[in-house]
């Protein structure tokens, strides 16, 4: 029997070598969080700052009315968010049904799209059943804003809510059935408590969106439903009034954090442990007539909230005047000289879009996996502080980010604004949350005794990351990536500041010409929207493939 | 030098923040025996059993193996081998591989590993399954594989953290019995950590019993089944017939069938432990009432209330008897230990 090794190298050295290689690359994440974020937000904070025009802001009837309307629509869309979304997680997390994924990746499709092609589907739509003229006009209503939220956020609930579901032990519903609870009640008094810590976090998330949707408010709302997301950006670029924007920016950013520090107190007050099972044993197959009701009704949700509007968006994409053909697509790829409607044919905006969308999930990945890394690190500290400094910028509105890096990075040494590379950046920085948060979340859901076992198994530190940390991480990155790269192809905020108009990207080209007259503009946005909607598609089809791995596995 | 001694635990102290989970506990393993560390949930079997592994740090005393200290040793160079509880097996492997895993951190070739993986597997009768994943193994097969996991590096000594919780009745006799035999067959120390004391008796030479942090006992198993010396051991061993029958000044101790004088049992103690075999349903003995039979071990154990003393006596009998059945009992003082309270 060989005895044990003798202690060759002090373990003191090894972990020097370690902490050497950690520090730059905390600095390098550190870094790019400072200049490309935190410095043009401060940047907007220091320009809003002046008390006349913060006492001009706050002091005017309009702005309350602006700020008023968008905190309601938020709250309204939250709720309704989660009202649709409720029985589909609980379809897709309890029952076992042919064609169950397929319902879960349709409902994640909205999530992944563009909010310019969101909108697009629902002015689409609107047209297709006649609901853009008096007396029913849906376009420029509080209410097409909130069907869009919710069209948009329901793939949250259903993601988020249904997965903390689908892994919950049900023996306390089994305890509830037996001691004599009927199906409601034992919803009620129990599924529902055990729910909340899910519940309220994605709630926050999808009040996050809607407090600082741009896109969807922008177009559907018109000119009579604005918030204080869009009125930035009008004051920003329409009326160059800096100061009035970066005061609302601060507005914004106020209510936002706000939120987050009383939402994490919440989540901190209801924190249990709950136990998990895997969701085959949990999950059953649909057999009761209530059960095939529910089942029904959650397709039907999802076919009408998904199906109808996309497929509408595809139909008026090829209804050209002479019956269906591929005439629009066929005009991106011409210029009409008289009247253009691009600077740039629809083609090369795509051609864009896809360059800068690949840089920033390259960017995105190598920076939110290094963050993901060091939020699960085993220093709270560290943890903790990675985890809020790289939230900020998913509660951050994208129009901040841009309008940011628009007044902030324009003097020496700092002077990127004009550089090509900014938009990627920006794109980058939007995307880094969800590569971070699909790292890190994987790393903490290791089972610190594998790592143990691996360790009396005769494994090193360094090693014990690559055979245990690495293997399970890796699957994350892809999934984050993936995620990162549907985010940054659809981006609209931040790229309207930053992409310049000979350059435009496909979200702003369908911006641009869902603004002109005519039903060839209109016919080239749904064109462009189509192809935006193929390219995030394929996205979350890596995601889904990856996650049921991951899951399968673990 | 001790060389006789294995494994060396002295003084070891492990502490949560301000909660002391191991203290001042000391233990010694000689070579190729297996010893079980016994003791209630939360008595600190596991952390001791963690910080002989190298998982927890010593707030003081030493671990030492063969004479070498292993205090600041890291984990991955002990060369201990750890069976986790629920198998801690890696999700993302199969089962050639999780059991390859340890000899491919040694660095040997591959054409030796693949011959000791499936020495390995055919010593546990898991021939065909090593291109199967974890999720489609039975409790058992689990516990096999983390076995074979464990052993495949040869480690010198072999830390089992209650490897077979998890598992029901008859399959835990099946592989306590398993894991005697390769332990026995390839010569290894082990120490085994449970709260059954039936399956610590089953898979050890000798017992090691915890209680709040402490060891407050060390001996074969033979021995202490025997004599366990006092009431809390024989309680840890699962050994409930303890009497507490009056005791004159002398020291005597008087019970219906006699009176126990201090040198009979061999010790003075206040309880007397008094075993089923030694006590007998018979038409002869004193007046009784049943009380409540058990089944255990083959045998009925009858609870009875002797009538004239207010003192419950178990006995060994063929069949069940219902309640309040009148019976006779009679015992042999002679079996019969004094126990130290």
């Amino acid at each position: 029997m060989p005895p044990p090794a003798p202690v060759d190298a002090p373990p003191a050295r090894a972990r020097r070598v370690v902490a050497a290689a950690r520090w730059p690359i905390v600095a390098a994440v550190a870094g790019f969080l400072a200049v490309f974020y935190l410095w043009p937000v401060a940047s907007i904070l220091w320009r809003g700052r002046s008390w006349s025009t913060i006492t001009d802001v706050l002091g005017s009837a309009s702005s309350w009315r602006i700020i008023w309307f968008t905190l309601w629509q938020a709250l309204a869309s939250t709720a309704l968010t989660v009202m649709v979304g409720l029985p589909v997680a609980h379809v897709i997390a309890r029952y076992r049904f042919r064609g169950r994924a397929l319902l879960r990746a349709a409902i994640t499709v909205p999530f992944v799209l563009p909010t310019v092609v969101v909108a697009a589907a629902f002015l689409s739509l609107s047209d297709r059943l006649g609901l853009d003229e008096d007396p029913v006009r849906l376009p420029g209503t509080a209410w097409a804003i909130l069907v869009a939220h919710v069209f948009f956020n329901v793939a949250v609930v259903v993601r988020t809510v249904g997965g903390y579901w689908s892994q919950l032990d049900d023996t306390p519903e089994a305890a509830a059935r037996t001691l004599g609870a009927g199906r409601i009640r034992t919803f009620v008094h129990v599924t529902a408590p055990r729910l909340r810590p899910a519940l309220l976090s994605t709630a926050a998330i999808v009040f996050l969106f809607s407090f600082t949707s741009f896109g969807v408010v922008l177009i559907l709302g018109g000119l009579r439903r604005v918030t204080v997301e869009t009125e930035i950006w009008r004051y920003a670029t329409q009326r160059t009034d800096f100061e009035t924007a970066a005061t609302l920016g601060l507005v914004q950013l106020s209510v936002v954090v706000l939120m987050l520090v009383a939402n994490s107190q919440l989540q901190e007050r209801l924190a249990v442990t709950e136990r998990t099972r895997p969701p085959a044993e949990v999950e059953r197959p649909v057999v009761r007539p209530g059960e095939r009701g529910l089942l029904a009704g959650a397709i039907g949700i999802v076919a009408v909230l998904v199906g109808l509007p996309l497929s509408v968006l595809v139909e008026a994409s090829l209804a050209t005047d002479g019956g269906y053909g591929l005439d629009f697509y066929r005009a991106l790829g011409e210029q009409d000289q008289r009247i253009p409607l691009l600077p740039v044919s629809g083609w090369q905006a795509v051609a864009n879009s896809l360059t800068w969308g690949l840089l920033a999930t390259g960017i995105a990945t190598v920076v939110g996996t290094a963050a993901g890394v060091m939020a699960a690190s085993r220093r709270r500290l560290m943890g903790r502080v990675t985890d809020i400094a790289f939230l900020l910028p998913l509660g951050t509105s994208a129009v901040l980010v841009g309008f940011g890096m628009l007044i902030a990075l324009d003097d020496a040494p700092l002077d990127f604004r004009t550089r090509w590379w900014i938009v990627p950046v920006a794109q980058a920085v939007v995307g880094v949350p969800f590569v971070m948060r699909t790292v890190s979340t994987a790393l903490r859901s290791i089972d610190t005794r594998l790592r143990e076992a691996a360790a009396t198994l005769g494994a090193p530190p360094p090693v014990v990351w690559r055979e245990i940390d690495l293997p399970i991480a890796s699957r994350a990155v892809v999934v984050g990536a993936a995620f990162a790269f549907a985010v940054a192809v659809g981006e609209f905020g931040a790229t309207a500041f930053l992409a310049r108009p000979q350059r435009p990207t496909v979200p702003t080209a369908i911006f641009r010409l869902l603004g002109r007259p005519g039903d060839l503009a209109f016919g080239q946005a749904m064109a462009l929207s189509v192809i935006l909607v193929l390219v995030t598609g394929a996205a979350v089809l890596v995601i889904e493939k990856l996650r049921v791995a991951v899951a399968g596995e673990l | 030098m001790s060389s006789e001694v294995g494994l060396e635990v002295r003084d070891v102290t492990v502490r949560y923040g301000s909660l002391t989970a191991v203290d001042q506990a000391s233990i010694d393993v000689d070579p190729g025996a297996i010893v079980a560390l016994l003791g209630p949930s939360g008595c600190g079997k596991s952390t001791l059993l963690r910080a002989i592994a190298g998982l927890e740090p010593l707030a003081g005393g030493s671990i030492s193996w063969m004479g070498s200290d292993l205090t600041g040793v890291p984990v991955h160079r002990r060369h201990v081998g750890l069976m986790f509880q629920d198998h801690a097996l890696f999700p993302h492997r199969n089962v050639a591989d999780y059991v390859a895993f340890g000899l491919r951190m040694e660095g040997r070739p591959r054409a030796a590993r693949r011959r000791r993986v499936e020495e390995l597997l055919d010593l546990f009768g898991l021939g065909e399954l090593g291109s199967r994943t974890i999720g489609t193994l039975s409790g058992g097969q689990a516990q096999r594989v983390a076995l074979a996991r464990a052993l495949a590096p040869e480690p010198s000594l072999l830390l089992l953290d209650e490897p077979l919780g998890s598992l029901d009745r008859a399959l835990r006799d099946r592989l306590v019995h398993e894991i005697r035999e390769a332990i026995r067959e390839l010569g290894i120390t082990a120490l085994h950590v449970t709260h059954d004391h039936d399956e610590a008796v089953t898979v050890a030479d000798a017992l090691a019993l915890m209680r709040d942090g402490r060891i407050h006992r060390v001996g074969p198993v033979a021995a202490l089944l025997d004599d366990p010396g006092d009431a809390r051991t024989a309680e840890a061993l699962g050994i409930d017939t303890v009497w507490r029958p009056p005791q004159r000044p002398d020291g005597t101790l008087v019970t219906p069938f006699g009176a126990v004088s201090p040198a009979v049992g061999g010790g003075a103690g206040p309880y007397l432990l008094l075993r089923p075999r030694s006590v007998q349903l018979a038409d002869d003995g004193q007046a009784a009432t049943v009380d409540r039979c058990r089944y255990r071990g083959g045998v009925w154990l009858v609870t009875c209330e002797l009538v004239d003393h207010r003192l419950a006596i178990v006995a060994a009998h063929h069949e069940r008897l219902g309640e309040g059945t009148a019976v006779r009992v009679r015992a042999d003082l002679t079996q019969a230990t004094r126990l130290e309270p």
